[in-house]
């Protein structure tokens, strides 16, 4: 499991994720904190090319149970993954806030954290992540 | 509520006090018998502040980096208390966890492993002759946590409701922001080509990648501001937030320490240890019950014995005790009882002993109360206070038309 990539007080990520020529499913996994924070996220896979919007999960609260499948390394190029997460400091304990994102199945592992702290209780966070899925062409 | 009290009341006067009113030595509460927060450690006579509380591993590798002097000694002493269910599986983070009462959700989130050691020369402290290690083992969870109450219940429901409405808010203003915007769009398109003519590492493509998140930020910013009402809505919901957790608690928490002599492994013996069990039932109409049991192996402060007349080793403590409270806004009576039983298992110097308090009071307006005060000390004393007595008068007027009849 490779180490996150923590990005300190970013709300935003805008990247990409290279597949494999498998078949294989592309996996997403999310993890919220700190601890005792609420959270709602939604997932959606979009394509450019059609227009065409798929929900991969919807109004989800906290961390996912278990990594969800987005689709496999064949139908999923030039694709895009957009996470949305408002995660809301409800905790009497931190102010602190995260969302660790994790895809797997593709060439490499992709492992990003965004943080971000606030300035007083109750506030929100609006996290978002927009991931491209490619194949390099030869 | 008037039964309740009118039989309260007949109970009560039927006992007979003790002339001499002595004041109860309320020194002495069930909270000296809770669990303390670091087993392991305090029973090893570390101070809470020198514990170590590691939220992940990284920060435990620092901690003990710092304690070692970068890993080139062993420190003289150490401790730390590890959750492993938080530092090493962070999806049970969130709140929907902390609001399930389930044994697996209650056991992960609070199991938490304290350990400590100490190296002890010769002529510190009980180690007179030699020196020693001395090593401290203890672990804390909870079996039943409770369950939101209703308030409790209301609020988190009606929160994720807000948070609903405003993320799908967002969601759709930065999806109408983004689609038509040029500058996220053309910093999309170049990225993909880098990223599709296998580029992805080069300093163009970073360059287009900090042009569309520093775009996709300000027009986060333009939707966060169009939904700034329904926004200030859901702070305002959280910040008055306040989970209360209702029905049965149970906390189970022990410890020991090994000393060995002359800090070899195979010169040891266990010379302290403890094991609390805390219990607790809360109501949504306003009662609660604490109770705390609790063994000890060679305490260093025995509670039966006061006067500290015990002076033999190896001595094990058994000492449990209850809260009883009614409050309730709803409600002009209210009443807090306090119980604690005191014993040494394997002595028979010092007998067991036990106390009691009794606080009761049923506000009848006008800012004037009927108040009643019972106790039994340690040493059999009663004494008792308040106005219920004088004015038992009142007693006519809480039963309707039937008289309550003479108390004596």
């Amino acid at each position: 499991m490779a180490k996150a990539k923590v990005l300190k007080s970013t709300v935003t990520i805008r990247d990409s994720y290279e597949l494999n020529n498998s078949s294989g499913d592309v996996l997403l996994d999310i993890k919220i904190g700190s601890e005792g924070q609420s959270s709602l996220t939604e997932v959606v896979l979009t394509d450019p090319k059609t227009g065409e919007t798929r929900i991969i999960v919807t109004d989800i609260t906290g961390s996912f149970n278990e990594p969800v499948a987005c689709g496999t390394n064949e139908n999923l190029p030039k694709k895009v993954l957009k996470i949305s997460t408002l995660v809301q400091d409800i905790s009497p304990d931190t102010d602190d806030t995260f969302e660790d994102i994790r895809i797997t199945g593709g060439k490499e592992e992709f492992h990003q954290r965004m943080e971000k702290t606030v300035s007083s209780q109750g506030e929100s966070v609006f996290y978002t992540a927009t991931i491209r899925f490619f194949k390099v062409q030869s | 509520m008037k039964v309740q009290l009118l039989c309260l009341l007949l109970v009560l006067s039927g006992t007979t006090f003790a002339q001499e009113k002595k004041q109860i030595d309320t020194s002495i509460t069930i909270d000296l018998l809770r669990a303390p927060s670091s087993p392991g450690a305090i029973l090893a006579g570390i101070s809470p502040s020198e514990i170590q509380k590691p939220s992940d591993v990284t920060s435990f590798m620092v901690s003990l980096q710092q304690s070692t002097n970068n890993f080139s000694q062993l420190p003289k002493s150490y401790a730390l208390d590890v959750a492993p269910g938080l530092s090493f599986n962070s999806r049970n983070l969130t709140v929907d966890h902390y609001t399930s009462n389930s044994f697996k959700d209650n056991f992960v989130q609070s199991f938490t492993i304290s350990a400590a050691f100490r190296n002890l020369d010769a002529g510190e402290e009980d180690s007179l002759t030699s020196p020693k290690t001395r090593l401290g083992l203890g672990f804390k969870f909870s079996i039943l946590r409770g369950k939101l109450n209703n308030a409790s219940y209301s609020l988190l429901k009606s929160l994720g409701a807000q948070q609903v409405k405003v993320l799908h808010g967002l969601i759709g203003d930065l999806d109408t922001l983004t689609n038509h915007d040029a500058v996220l769009q053309e910093a999309a398109a170049r990225m993909a080509e880098l990223e599709d003519s296998g580029r992805k590492n080069s300093v163009e493509y970073a360059t287009w990648q900090k042009i569309a998140v520093d775009r996709e930020d300000e027009l986060k910013s333009k939707a966060l501001e169009s939904n700034k009402d329904e926004l200030d809505r859901l702070t305002e919901m959280g910040r008055n937030l306040k989970i209360e957790k209702v029905g049965a608690k149970i906390d189970v928490a022990g410890g020991l320490v090994v000393d060995f002599l002359e800090r070899t492994f195979n010169n040891s013996y266990v010379t302290k240890g403890g094991l609390w069990v805390t219990g607790g039932w809360e109501t949504n109409s306003g009662w609660s019950f604490l109770g705390i049991g609790r063994y000890l192996f060679n305490p260093d402060k025995i509670l039966a014995d006061e006067n500290g007349l015990i002076r033999a080793a190896n001595v094990s403590t058994f000492d449990i005790g209850g809260r009883l409270i009614f409050s309730s806004p709803a409600s002009r009576f209210s009443l807090s009882s306090e119980a604690i039983y005191r014993s040494i298992l394997n002595n028979k110097e010092v007998d067991p002993s036990w106390r009691l308090t009794l606080n009761a009071d049923y506000d009848i307006g006008n800012n004037r109360k009927l108040t009643f005060a019972f106790g039994r000390d340690f040493d059999g004393t009663v004494s008792k206070s308040g106005n219920i007595i004088a004015a038992l008068n009142f007693l006519v007027g809480f039963g309707g038309n039937k008289k309550a009849g003479t108390v004596k």
